[in-house]
C-alpha cells in the first residue's frame, strides 16, 4: 500500500469522524421551585374547581 | 382535579384582538408587553386563519426546565406561574417556549431586560390572593375569585376557550362534528402532548 493510499484513508477517517453524532439526548428536568409559596395552592381546590366548572358552563358553552 | 387549558378555534377567530385588549386591561399589562396576541396564518391568502396565542400552561413546561433560578411552579390545576422576585430576566424561558410567551419589559437604559412577564391564566402569582402587591406584580387573580381568564370569557365568537381540559375538548369535538372538516387544534399537541 502506497503512502498516498494510507494518507487518503487517514483523511477519509478524519473527515467521516465529523459526521458522527451522539444519539444520547440530554433531558433537562425542572428543578425544585425556590420561590415564595402561593396561597392559591393551599386554598380549597375542590370548592374552586366546582366554581370554575359552573363558570365555564355559564359563559363558554356554545349557544 | 380539573386541568386548565386554552384552546383557540381557528375557524371562529375573527382577529378582532378583543382578547388582547381584555388581557391588557384586566392585568394592567405595561406598555411594550403583550401577554396575549393574535397571529394570522397565511395573511392575505384566501383561507387565512387567525389564532390567539399566549402561554399555554404546558403540561411539561419547557420554561420551567431551563430556568436557572427555578422560579417556575405549576398549580394543582396545571397553571404555570413564576416568582418575579426570583426571576433574573435571563431570557432562557423565551428561547425554550414554543409559543413565544415570555415577555420582558424594558426597565433600564440600554435595553436591559426586566423580569419576565407572561400570561398567568388570570391566577396571579406567589403573593396574597387579590392583594395590591399581587396585582402590581402579576395582575388579576380571577381564579381565586372562581372566575376564568377574561380573554376567553369575553371572546365574542367563543373562538378562545379556557377551562377544564376535558370540557374544552368536548366543546371542540362537538363543533368539529357539526361543521365537518379536520380538527385543527393549534398548539394543543405541543403544549399538552399527543394525548391531549
Amino acid at each position: 500500500m502506497s503512502k498516498l493510499n494510507v494518507l487518503l484513508m487517514g483523511l477519509v477517517v478524519v473527515v467521516l469522524a465529523g459526521c458522527n453524532q451522539s444519539s444520547s439526548v440530554t433531558v433537562h428536568k425542572p428543578g425544585v421551585y425556590k420561590g415564595a409559596s402561593d396561597p392559591l395552592l393551599s386554598a380549597n381546590t375542590e370548592e374552586r374547581a366546582t366554581a370554575l366548572s359552573e363558570r365555564f358552563t355559564m359563559g363558554q358553552l356554545d349557544r | 382535579m380539573a386541568r386548565m387549558k386554552f384552546l383557540c378555534d381557528a375557524e371562529r377567530c375573527i382577529e378582532c384582538n378583543s382578547c388582547v385588549v381584555a388581557c391588557k386591561n384586566e392585568n394592567d399589562v405595561p406598555w411594550g408587553v403583550n401577554r396575549r396576541r393574535v397571529v394570522v396564518l397565511n395573511d392575505g391568502v384566501p383561507g387565512e386563519k387567525s389564532i390567539s396565542v399566549a402561554c399555554m400552561h404546558c403540561t411539561d413546561a419547557p420554561c420551567a426546565a431551563v430556568c436557572p433560578v427555578d422560579c417556575f411552579y405549576t398549580t394543582d390545576e396545571g397553571i404555570v406561574l413564576h416568582d418575579k422576585d426570583l426571576c433574573i430576566g435571563c431570557g432562557y424561558c423565551f428561547y425554550a417556549c414554543p409559543f413565544g410567551a415570555p415577555q420582558y419589559p424594558e426597565q433600564a437604559a440600554f435595553g436591559v431586560r426586566g423580569k419576565m412577564d407572561k400570561c398567568t391564566f388570570c391566577a396571579g402569582g406567589p403573593a396574597k390572593n387579590n392583594s395590591d402587591a399581587e396585582y402590581a406584580k402579576y395582575g388579576s387573580n380571577r381564579i381565586a375569585q372562581g372566575k376564568l381568564p377574561l380573554c376567553a370569557e369575553m371572546c365574542a365568537t367563543k373562538a378562545l376557550v379556557a377551562g377544564d381540559g376535558d370540557m374544552v375538548a368536548d366543546i371542540y369535538r362537538e363543533r368539529v362534528l357539526k361543521r365537518g372538516g379536520r380538527p385543527q387544534t393549534w398548539g394543543w399537541e405541543t403544549a399538552y402532548g399527543a394525548q391531549g
